[in-house]
């Protein structure tokens, strides 16, 4: 018997430094594809502006302390999206690891129990390894639920990153739709566009989306902030309704 | 944009850079670890089986 519990206790370490692997590859995921949306997004806003200097006959390099202050008021704004939803998927991580912890303890109480109550009722033996394997599987539902929540976190993230361009996508629709011919007059046209109308019909343009991005994603933050709390809160009401059914089991 | 840096970890006798890692490296490595649970996973029934006897 002694043997099976060493063996038993060797592989629950196996299992337990193979979730963490997990759970830090998961992790490396989320990094990876937000950054890589990111780098997509800030490419796009950079090649926006400057497309836009350009036609309306400016010089990039004129405008690089603007652009550079636009595209920096952006970069922080994916910032915030991305460390509040971090702090999310990291804290749906501590979910699982504690779920995972939960089903080490239930499998050691199974042994344990089968080591110490092989003298009980057949019945009552029965009905509380039972009651154990329940529990077990119970856990593995929540973490199984739990890794869905991972994904959604993922989803949602670039959900957020496209709402920040979202203005920047419609502007340059708007434009596409045009008329050919009306499009051509139109660019001739600001080609002679003074500076000062310029700076008011782009830059300050591009500033108050920014300002507005601002503004949307301070509600965000608050938003995901509170996401996190109920998620958390119904992860523990499960978990306390599975041990509660546990121990009316076992009486 | 600043992420957090995960370092380096060990699957299978391979020592892997997550930060460094694609996507499609990642998802590989992600089928080994699974691969390997299932199988600890399985020995672990088969104990618990033996420890019933």
């Amino acid at each position: 018997m002694k043997q099976i519990d060493n063996k038993l206790l060797e592989q629950i370490k196996n299992l337990s430094e193979l979730e963490v692997l997990e759970m830090d590859i998961l992790f490396a995921k989320f990094n990876k594809l937000l950054f890589e949306c990111y780098e997509e997004k800030i490419s796009y806003i950079q090649k926006n502006i400057d497309d836009q200097i350009i036609a309306f006959g400016k010089k990039i390099d004129d405008y690089t302390n603007e652009k550079n202050s636009i595209v920096t008021g952006y970069i922080n704004e994916f910032q915030t999206i991305y460390n509040q939803r971090k702090e999310q998927y990291y804290n749906i991580i501590v979910e699982i690891q504690e779920l995972q912890a939960n089903q080490k303890i239930a499998l050691a109480n199974f042994v344990t129990f089968i080591n110490k109550n092989s003298e009980e009722p057949l019945d009552n033996y029965e009905k509380k390894l039972s009651a154990l394997i329940t529990k077990y599987d119970a856990y593995d539902a929540m973490v199984a639920e739990c890794e869905k929540k991972l994904d959604d976190c993922i989803t949602a993230s670039i959900e957020d990153f496209n709402e920040i361009v979202k203005y920047r996508n419609s502007n340059l629709e708007v434009v596409k739709k045009q008329n050919p011919i009306i499009n051509f007059f139109s660019k001739l046209l600001k080609k002679f566009t003074k500076k000062e109308k310029f700076e008011k019909e782009v830059i300050e343009k591009i500033k108050e989306e920014l300002s507005n991005v601002e503004i949307k994603n301070s509600d965000m933050v608050n938003i995901i902030e509170q996401q996190t709390i109920d998620l958390i809160a119904k992860i523990e009401e499960v978990r306390e309704q599975v041990n509660l059914e546990f121990k009316l089991a076992i009486q | 944009m600043r992420i957090e840096k995960l370092g380096e970890v060990f699957i299978n006798g391979e020592i892997i850079n997550l930060d460094n890692s694609s996507i499609d490296e990642l998802n590989q490595s992600l089928k080994k670890v699974k691969d390997e649970k299932e199988k600890v996973i399985n020995s672990i029934n088969v104990l618990l089986q033996e420890a019933q006897k």
